[in-house]
């Protein structure tokens, strides 16, 4: 834990180590098929632009034109499942070690969030399922709300997860930011 | 500890139960909660603040708020000492120090006040028209005596203590100003739902609303205030700003403001910010920025003690403070009649109103005769007389007679200016407007307004009304509508009067420019040689320059410059406006990019691996590469790699090699998209292999170099090298979205997933063995430019790939990121045997121009593929990215630098990159240039210097020698020009 203004931690940061992130770009008219594979599999529908769609642990989110990235928290998907069902449909991506996911929640979650990003993420406008892809200090990251409490989902490059995590941590220290890693979700 | 001998007794907007504790000039004085550094000054009596720029004359305080000139001022000490601030804005907090700045000794008795003697020779363009000879004394003389001459007040020279950060808010209407016109809006568009931001400079709102009500207006002016404030602060979709100034505009209206969160503390809470820099994305902008009081030039009107009128009415109402005991009014128009007024009330005596308007209005004839003050129409105060402790007359002319009034503050009013400075940031020149009687902002940006005392409705009531009809505006733009605030009937306030912008002339400086010391004078001088134009006025004269920017200066300038030339106001100017608006820290600006983090570092997935072994790392681009690995404390760079160099030629080395950049490319169409980005084809790459690949610009250069490795029939990585990762990939999508949107395939950047591992040397492959599962790595089995997919210490996934950088037998192995340090130290621990070592950059380099390969000195965006001896690469059976320009006759001309290696004649001697190539016996100077060297690295396989370089004629010249001149270091060697494959031409060595 850092910072001292609070009593108690009003914004948590959690690493989700272990999380797997497998992009999946669909080939040609194959979207409608991948689409559908999601939907029975893991009973996620295929999210829109600027969308992620969340089931418990898993989420899949939209991850720049025609691409999605297949989120799981706990890190239980497999990517051959994935590669054998989809094969020559889609183009099968595994990110899980080139990308981190860190759960950011708490009461002052948004104003911590409000001194990285430059996205309107203001309660009437940034609902629950959605999000995008936007900067955080010059580095590419993914912003979602998953949940009105606020709970949001970031995630960025394995390379630069030192600089978003002391990002994070310098933002929200007034407001003694309780940071963890926290392994499989 | 002085006594608080102008507080009235009762009165004004300060917590008088909070007494505070400050210090002005080594004083202690005491003051309230609520007052500005200014108000408790006046409170306590000092008139004396500051000295003026040049002549170091005595100032005062000349105004209330962010206009002011005059009352500058150091605050906080030590490391937290920041200059330059306006005690006007400063909010007093216990245990303030503040100092006055540009004197010495003292204050009171300033040494440099004798520039004041000098005044006649330091007419405006002084500096131009006495520093032109000698002209050689200007860079060693002049310059360094001007230059410390400059400046006012002193930076810490410490590294500052606190914490500055940036944020960013949206909304539907952003309203700049929460006086009458910012609080109506703020509640029509409130009350409409829309998202409100509400800015505000000072820490209270209001503004002027309550100083420029008449008296029996003002209690009624303070219950919708209030009022107004209860119902915005208990909406949820109003954001209330205080203590914070919108400083600038860009495009689309994206609006930069700073929030002062603990200026008015003596130091920030733990962890929390001192200031914060606001990023406002607003749909609507309200620019309620208020209005200036414009001063009037008159001889000594910088007299501690002359003030403009609003701000004695302002320190009366808000602050409950008198700031003199026998006040003369000098105004042109009705608005004096309320400072009048309200100093009667006040108690305080007004000896005599000034009004060179030919027929006082009848409000100002009402005030007059009720505050008892002799009204003087026709007049006019031409000098202030007095000393360094304040104003003890004024000598005002009358009816062709002059007449010395005895009092203790001049109270002036030319008039009133809007404060349009947003309104004009993004390029909108402001026009005179002749019933505004003042400059007014015209052609606004799409989604912004202008409105109240800002847009020329100076009275409280119509400002509140333009407030209110502009948030109407802006909600009808949104597709909204709300109802609008009741603004009661504040009728009787005066408004406008004539323009007046200086009184006759006597001796003594007249100034317009308080800040600059820019006097009548000086800009009569500017227009008698020449410089008219109002931009021109403004570079010789100084006129509206520094912190400043003329707020009070510029229409006061403008009308002077306007009279002088004899035409009307309609066709005169002010400067252009900058932002900010007011003083912006560089720390603000930095916010948290600040030391280590001013911008983010990369890390490779081996870091902690590298840390380990003892890296000593350099910076490459945002990543952090090791560059030698020393062994014992003080072992140089140089012996460090040619240690590790030798390694690798001698047994094996391990090489963090995952900075390269990766990208997978998949799909049917991925193939021709390959054919289509590289100069040489990859369809034909059969699976399992790897292929040297060269990518141009469309302008035909060379882009960048690396390898494709065919895995599936539709899947290939495609690697480029460290630098240029990010601009290839910017590269492939371009053509991906521009040249082929109608391909079929998928793109997705791995750089990150990989860590990527290079074991090179004669033992490679016995190290390797040991890790792999289940893999035939025998040169029939796994060739060279061989990749696969397999498994490695037990069922870690990896991929293969026999390709080499080294010149020796070599691979690179990548692994999910997450085992990267684990299977490097798998290697390493198999190498033991070998005595295998990691290698940095240092050695890389080392190895790689041994072999000739090129790098960032010879793919520096000015080669072509022929010039890099690459030439014969490039298909001529396919169409590909840079082909017709690379066929442009300068890029083909045969006389162009080609790639060449280059050994000193005496190997003893060594040469360094960036030397340039001359024949050998030629004068070195530019003409005979031949080229220069790109590269160059210390051999250990030949023990002397290497080099790459590029020469005219290159392939022609092998054998010959030729110089290499060093013109930094002035450094000429003899080499001899060779093939730029100095180690193992036939390549037998990485196919072994």
């Amino acid at each position: 834990m850092r910072g001292a203004a609070h009593a108690t931690p009003t914004v948590n940061a959690a690493w989700l180590r272990g999380a797997r992130c497998i992009t999946i770009t669909p080939f040609r008219e194959q979207q409608a098929a991948c689409a559908a594979w999601l939907a029975q599999n893991f009973d996620l529908a295929w999210p829109k632009a600027g969308r992620i769609v969340v089931k418990g642990d898993l989420a899949a989110a939209w991850n720049g034109p025609g691409d999605i990235m297949l989120i799981d928290a706990k890190g239980n998907v497999s990517i051959d499942q994935i590669l054998s069902a989809l094969a020559g449909k889609a183009a099968i991506v595994d990110q899980s070690s080139g990308r981190i996911v860190i759960r950011l929640a708490g009461e002052k979650a948004r104003r911590t969030l409000m001194k990285l990003v430059d996205i309107d993420i203001d309660p009437t406008v940034f609902k629950p399922g959605m999000g995008g892809i936007t900067a955080l200090h010059h580095m590419s990251v993914g912003v979602f709300k998953i949940a009105d409490e606020p709970i949001f989902w970031l995630h960025a490059a394995r390379t630069y997860a030192s600089d978003v995590w002391h990002s994070l941590a310098e933002a929200g220290e007034e407001f003694s930011i309780d940071m963890q890693v926290l392994d499989k979700g | 500890m002085t006594h608080e001998s102008n507080r009235l007794p009762q009165g004004g907007q300060i917590d008088r139960r909070k007494r505070i504790s400050f210090r002005f000039d080594r004083t202690n004085y005491t003051g309230y909660k609520g007052d500005t550094l200014a108000s408790a000054l006046i409170a306590n009596g000092v008139k004396l603040v500051g000295r003026s720029f040049k002549y170091h004359r005595p100032r005062g305080i000349l105004s209330a708020g962010a206009e002011e000139p005059n009352a500058l001022v150091e605050l906080r000490t030590g490391n937290r000492r920041e200059p330059n601030l306006r005690a006007t804005q400063v909010e007093l907090y216990d245990g303030l120090e503040a100092s006055s700045q540009n004197n010495w000794p003292s204050l009171k008795y300033d040494l440099l006040s004798l520039n004041q003697l000098a005044g006649p020779l330091l007419s405006a363009g002084f500096y131009y028209k006495t520093f032109m000879w000698p002209a050689k004394f200007w860079e060693k003389v002049y310059e360094p005596l001007i230059r410390r001459a400059a400046g006012l007040g002193r930076a810490s020279g410490l590294p500052d203590p606190d914490i500055y950060e940036k944020a960013t808010l949206h909304c539907d209407v952003l309203i700049v100003g929460a006086g009458a016109a910012g609080l109506a809006a703020a509640l029509t568009a409130g009350r409409a739902g829309a998202r409100v931001i509400l800015v505000e400079q000072d820490h209270v709102l209001g503004g002027r609303l309550t100083d420029d009500l008449p008296t029996q207006h003002q209690s009624e002016g303070h219950t919708w205030l209030a009022a107004a404030q209860d119902e915005l602060r208990a909406m949820p979709n109003v954001e209330i700003m205080s203590r914070t100034s919108v400083f600038s505009i860009y495009d689309q209206n994206a609006v930069v403001a700073i929030e002062k969160v603990a200026d008015h503390c003596i130091e920030p809470a733990p962890f929390s910010p001192r200031q914060r820099m606001w990023r406002i994305y607003p749909q609507q902008v309200i620019v309620a920025t208020g209005s200036i009081e414009r001063p009037i030039a008159f001889a000594n009107n910088d007299r501690p003690g002359v003030m403009l009128a609003g701000a004695v009415r302002t320190y009366l109402r808000r602050f409950g403070t008198k700031t003199g005991e026998r006040i003369v009014v000098f105004a042109s128009h009705d608005g004096a009649a309320l400072t009048v007024e309200a100093l009667h009330a006040a108690g305080v005596t007004v000896v005599a109103i000034v009004d060179p308007r030919e027929n006082s209005s009848p409000a100002m004839i009402a005030a007059a005769e009720q505050a008892g003050a002799s009204l003087f129409r026709d007049s006019a105060v031409i000098a202030a007389h007095g000393t360094a402790d304040g104003v003890t007359a004024a000598e005002i002319t009358t009816q062709g007679r002059t007449l010395t009034v005895q009092c203790d503050l001049i109270a002036m009013s030319g008039g009133w200016d809007p404060v349009i400075h947003l309104a004009s940031f993004l390029g909108q020149k402001p026009k005179w407007n002749p019933e505004m009687q003042a400059f007014a902002a015209i052609n606004l940006p799409k989604g912004m307004q202008v409105a109240g005392a800002a847009a020329g409705h100076f009275s409280s009531e119509t400002a509140a009304r333009s407030g209110a009809d502009a948030a109407s505006h802006a909600l009808q733009a949104l597709g909204m509508a709300g109802s609008q605030p009741a603004i009661p009937g504040w009728q009787g306030e005066p408004v406008q009067g004539s323009l007046y912008f200086v009184a006759p002339s006597r001796s003594g400086k007249s100034f317009v420019d308080f800040q600059n010391d820019v006097t009548v004078d000086d800009i009569t001088l500017a227009q008698r040689e020449g410089y008219t134009s109002v931009e021109h006025t403004k570079r010789y004269t100084t006129l509206g320059m520094a912190t400043d920017q003329g707020k009070t200066a510029n229409v006061v300038a403008a009308g002077l410059i306007a009279e002088i030339r004899g035409v009307p106001l309609a066709q005169g100017a002010v400067t252009t406006f900058r932002p900010p608006y007011t003083a912006v820290t560089i720390g603000t600006v930095a916010g948290r990019a600040t030391g280590k983090h001013f911008r983010p570092t990369r890390y490779s997935p081996l870091h902690a691996w590298c840390v380990q072994m003892g890296a000593v790392f350099v910076e490459a681009g945002p990543w952090l590469r090791a560059q030698y690995y020393p062994q014992r404390a003080g072992e140089s760079w140089f012996d460090a790699a040619l240690r590790e160099a030798r390694q690798v030629r001698q047994s094996v080395g391990l090489c963090d090699v995952s900075t390269f950049g990766k990208i997978d490319v998949q799909g049917p169409d991925a193939a021709r998209f390959l054919d289509f980005v590289y100069a040489n084809t990859m369809s034909t790459l059969p699976v399992g292999k790897a292929r040297y690949g060269v990518m141009l610009r469309e302008d035909g250069f060379v882009l960048d170099d690396g390898t494709v490795s065919r895995l599936g029939a539709d899947h290939f990585l495609v690697t480029t090298t460290t630098a240029n990762a990010g601009r290839v990939m910017q590269h492939l999508e371009f053509c991906a979205q521009i040249h082929c949107p109608d391909y079929d395939f998928a793109m997705s950047s791995v750089s990150d997933q990989w860590a990527q591992i290079a074991i090179a040397g004669p033992h490679a492959r016995d190290v390797l063995r040991t890790i792999v599962d289940d893999f035939d790595l025998s040169n029939e089995a796994f060739p060279f430019m061989g990749c696969a997919t397999l498994s490695v210490c037990s069922g870690i996934t990896a991929r293969l790939f026999r390709i080499s950088f080294s010149g020796e037998l070599a691979y690179e192995l990548a692994v999910p990121a997450d085992f990267g340090c684990a299977v490097i130290e798998a290697l390493a621990k198999a190498g033991q045997n070998y005595g295998i070592l990691p290698y940095g950059t240092e050695a890389l380099t080392m190895l790689r121009v041994e072999k000739g390969h090129p790098a960032g000195g010879e793919l520096n965006g000015q080669t072509t593929a022929r010039d890099l001896g690459l030439g014969k690469m490039m298909s001529s059976k396919k169409d590909f990215v840079g082909r017709v320009l690379a066929g442009r006759p300068a890029l083909v001309d045969p006389a162009r630098p080609i790639l060449v290696g280059l050994k000193p004649c005496n190997a003893d001697e060594s040469f360094n990159a960036g030397s340039h190539l001359l024949e050998r016996d030629a004068p070195k100077v530019i003409e005979n240039d031949l080229g220069y060297i790109t590269s160059t690295a210390f051999s250990h396989v030949f023990n002397h210097t290497l080099g790459l370089g590029l020469l005219q004629r290159g392939q022609e010249r092998i054998g010959e020698t030729i110089m290499a001149y060093d013109p930094v270091r002035s450094k000429a060697v003899l080499v001899e020009v060779c093939h730029p494959i100095f180690y193992d031409p036939e390549n037998s060595k990485v196919k072994s």
